[in-house]
């Protein structure tokens, strides 16, 4: 029988799944969500981005965090003492808009 | 104080911002950086000067160093400037930058303003005193003599003033006649 609707059921690992960072390296096909506690400075990179996507990164840690070139601030400040809830989409080659959100104590 | 060097043009901060954008990349939480100097960010380091008789350069990178600093200049207090006449052409007539007669009487026509501020509130006690003969206390009338021989005092030593820095460097309190 032909699919004529699209599920969540059928999306993959991209879209439904949360994975701990290990590294700095984002791959965006890998998971929805990302989760991070930062130990110290950290330069994030990402690998597999394409235009559209959206990929949501939930980090801890009061430490500098550096984006790749291109990266706009759409609205929020990262806190140190909180989770937050930081928002990437790609819309265009080389251009990220990042939204923050933290974590209401 | 910090300040870096962006495009030939020194912006300097209170402190580092919170989000810096650059080559390497945006960097959020950045007041937490511990090698800010790997961004570019450097102390400015104000050497101490005279705020009455020397002034401060442009702010400079200095390399020998590796801080933003500034050079002490001092003011040049017999400076003149052209007199321009109503086409806005040079007269031939300069005038110096700092008129020690107009500087001296700004110092007197604060005292003077300082004192009436002091004397006011005790004013109707002479108000008093010339419609209803009604006798001054003796303290209200010394203390609006000292106000008044401040002022005299001020005026002497003002007018003995010789130098524009001697002028500018001049104060007076009356802190002693106050209530």
């Amino acid at each position: 029988m032909a699919l004529t609707k699209i599920t969540s059921k059928v999306l993959g690992d991209e879209f439904t799944t949360s994975s701990a960072l290990s590294g700095t390296a984002i791959d965006w096909t890998a998971s929805q969500v990302f989760t991070k506690t930062l130990s110290g400075a950290t330069t994030f990179t990402y690998t597999n981005d394409a235009i559209g996507m959206v990929k949501d990164l939930v980090l801890t840690g009061d430490y500098t965090i550096t984006w790749p070139t291109g990266t706009k601030i759409i609205s929020g400040t990262y806190d140190g003492s909180v989770a937050n809830l930081i928002q990437v989409t790609k819309t265009a080659t080389g251009q990220y808009w990042l939204s923050i959100s933290k974590e209401a104590v | 104080m910090i300040a870096i060097e962006k495009a030939g043009t020194i912006k300097t901060f209170d402190r580092l911002p919170n989000e810096w954008n650059d080559e390497k990349g945006y960097h959020i939480n950045f007041r937490k950086v511990t090698n800010k100097e790997d961004y570019g960010f450097y102390d400015i380091v104000t050497p101490e000067y005279d705020k009455v008789t020397q002034q401060l350069s442009q702010i400079f990178w200095d390399a020998d160093n590796n801080v933003f600093t500034y050079t002490v200049n001092n003011i040049d207090f017999d400076a003149t400037y052209p007199v321009l006449d109503e086409a806005g052409e040079e007269t031939g007539e300069t005038k110096p930058v700092y008129e020690k007669d107009k500087l001296k009487a700004d110092i007197i026509s604060s005292a003077k303003r300082d004192a009436n501020n002091l004397l006011s509130p005790t004013d109707w006690y002479s108000s008093r005193k010339a419609e209803l003969n009604t006798a001054i206390p003796d303290n209200i009338l010394a203390d609006r003599k000292k106000i008044r021989d401040k002022v005299d005092t001020i005026e002497t030593e003002v007018a003995a003033l010789t130098t524009v820095e001697s002028i500018l460097k001049y104060t007076y309190s009356f802190s002693d006649n106050a209530e």
